[in-house]
């Protein structure tokens, strides 16, 4: 029955259609999973068993009647606790928030229950989507499947660890500055940080409005595409969303890696772990074998990213939290607190400058899709870290480290698939993102599916 | 290193929590910032580049 947890949803929907699977199974067999798996692992803040199971109902009703919606319909999925859920609680990961109960969906929850998905609950994440550990004192915090005693990442590892763990079959994230892509890696899943402004997030709370976006999470790069379909499109709610009609993404998923030319910036090069760099190594040697032309590329602009990363996400959620943490400074965890503070004492040239900065980096990476047709490169600089007595420390350290490999993305507002690429000493997933040009997503979902088949968590350093 | 002094200071001034221990983190925080803004030396013109900044076209029609 493991198994059955295991499955995607492209593997799940034609079972699910042609009524030889039921959804009411489906989703007690899951929801049995989080009953059993969860004290340990800490993946939900507020399981939702009763309105799954009601909602599991309906919709095997639905299906039986033949009004079968698509490939979503009857998918259980989890949706990140910064997702509003009208009358489910949402507590953005904060003590601050733990008896708000929104009035309304999240847009893109909306659009997910009207694809016929079935909601589990709403996942852990760290704090107001501000860390990377996953170290949650307030509900537990939770833990990485491989191995309970490392950290799952974040902040949407509470996603990412029950997509590992088989608690629900899709996962909904955020990423500020890497919070889809650094857990997705650490916890050997994927995950699309989509194009600024192509998911809607209204109804979604912010960290950095500038650099916020919403996307989706899964164990394959089909499910990540079908998510897309859904949860892409034009909101008039949202200030910041494209006014494009976007393609169908889950179609024509196949291409080869023949002929693809892949840049390595070099920037991504320095300071790699051994173990990271040796995986990142033998996975360009498999691309070379399988046709992709390799170009190392200097786009120098990116070492701008940790300065303007720091100073727009501290300045712009420093001014979100700025009456709560003058009124209720004990309800933030010390991370947090002092990551929101530090902005409160940064001169405004600071911010005005990293935008500036943001500029010069998106016009010096906009030519280089005319040299290349994607970027690749680590997720993540480091292999995942074990708990730390001193969480608040390690917490600060792995943003830190995290930032100049995955804020780029979010500064330039460009694309990025992250995907696994083989497995460290420790047998732990290692990570690689794949990033676009803007609107790119399609080309990044076929190649990702491209390198998908190639079984990269079966790469190990055993022999090297 | 960015003062306790500072730290202090500019937090009580306002009206934000001044926790003794939260000072080193702040610190730590604001090191990170000071250090990585070396990489804009490099640019020495781009205070004359406009920053990006979320204008809404609609918003601003009449």
């Amino acid at each position: 029955m493991t198994k059955l947890a295991m499955m995607t949803a492209t593997e799940l929907a034609p079972l699910i259609q042609s009524k030889q699977l039921s959804p009411v199974e489906l989703t007690e067999h899951i929801l049995q999973r989080i009953e059993k798996m969860d004290p340990l692992l800490k993946t939900y803040i507020t399981p939702t068993p009763e309105n799954a199971l009601q909602q599991a109902q309906q919709i095997e009703k639905e299906i039986m009647k033949g009004d079968y919606k698509g490939p979503l319909h009857g998918i259980p999925i989890g949706i990140k606790d910064n997702y509003n859920t009208k009358n489910v609680r949402t507590t953005v990961g904060s003590k601050l928030f733990r008896d708000f109960i929104p009035k309304e969906n999240a847009t893109t929850v909306d659009k997910l229950l009207d694809a016929g998905t079935i909601v589990l609950g709403k996942q852990n994440m760290h704090e107001f989507a501000a860390g990377s550990t996953g170290t949650n004192p307030f509900y537990g915090t939770t833990r990485k499947p491989w191995n309970i005693h490392y950290m799952p990442g974040g902040s949407s590892g509470g996603g990412t660890a029950a997509l590992a763990a088989g608690l629900s079959t899709l996962a909904t994230g955020t990423d500020t500055f890497g919070s889809i892509r650094q857990p997705a890696a650490i916890c050997g899943v994927y995950g699309l940080k989509p194009t600024y402004g192509l998911v809607s997030t209204h109804g979604i709370f912010p960290t950095a409005w500038s650099l916020d976006t919403a996307g989706p999470m899964a164990r394959s790069v089909s499910d990540l595409a079908i998510m897309l379909d859904y949860m892409a499109g034009y909101d008039s709610r949202d200030p910041a969303s494209l006014k494009i009609t976007p393609p169908k993404y889950s179609t024509n998923l196949d291409r080869e890696m023949k002929n693809l030319k892949i840049g390595i910036p070099t920037y991504y090069l320095e300071g790699l772990e051994a173990d990271v760099e040796k995986i990142f190594f033998l996975a360009l040697r498999t691309l070379q074998q399988l046709g992709a032309e390799i170009y190392e590329i200097n786009i120098p602009e990116l070492e701008m990213s940790t300065y303007s990363a720091y100073s727009i996400v501290t300045s712009e959620a420093s001014t979100v939290h700025y009456d709560w943490l003058q009124q209720y400074p004990e309800d933030y965890s010390q991370d947090i607190r002092t990551f929101f503070l530090s902005g409160t004492l940064l001169p405004p040239s600071y911010y005005i400058e990293a935008q500036q900065a943001r500029r010069v980096m998106v016009n010096a990476l906009k030519p280089i899709f005319n040299q290349v047709d994607v970027l690749l490169a680590p997720t993540i600089p480091y292999t995942t870290p074990a708990f730390q007595e001193q969480w608040v420390t390690q917490n600060l350290n792995v943003v830190k480290h995290s930032m100049p490999f995955t804020s780029p993305i979010n500064l330039t507002g460009v694309p990025s698939l992250a995907t696994p690429m083989g497995r460290d000493q420790n047998g732990l997933p290692v990570g690689m993102q794949w990033i676009g040009s803007h609107l790119s997503e399609k080309l990044l979902l076929q190649i990702g599916k491209a390198w998908e088949d190639t079984i990269p968590l079966h790469n190990t350093l055993e022999g090297t | 290193m960015v003062s306790e002094n500072f730290i202090q200071n500019g937090l009580f001034s306002q009206g934000l929590p001044t926790y003794s221990n939260d000072t080193p983190y702040i610190q730590d925080i604001l090191a990170t910032i000071c250090m990585a803004s070396k990489s804009l030396d490099t640019y020495p013109h781009i205070n004359q580049i406009p920053p990006i900044t979320i204008v809404e076209k609609e918003l601003l029609r009449p």
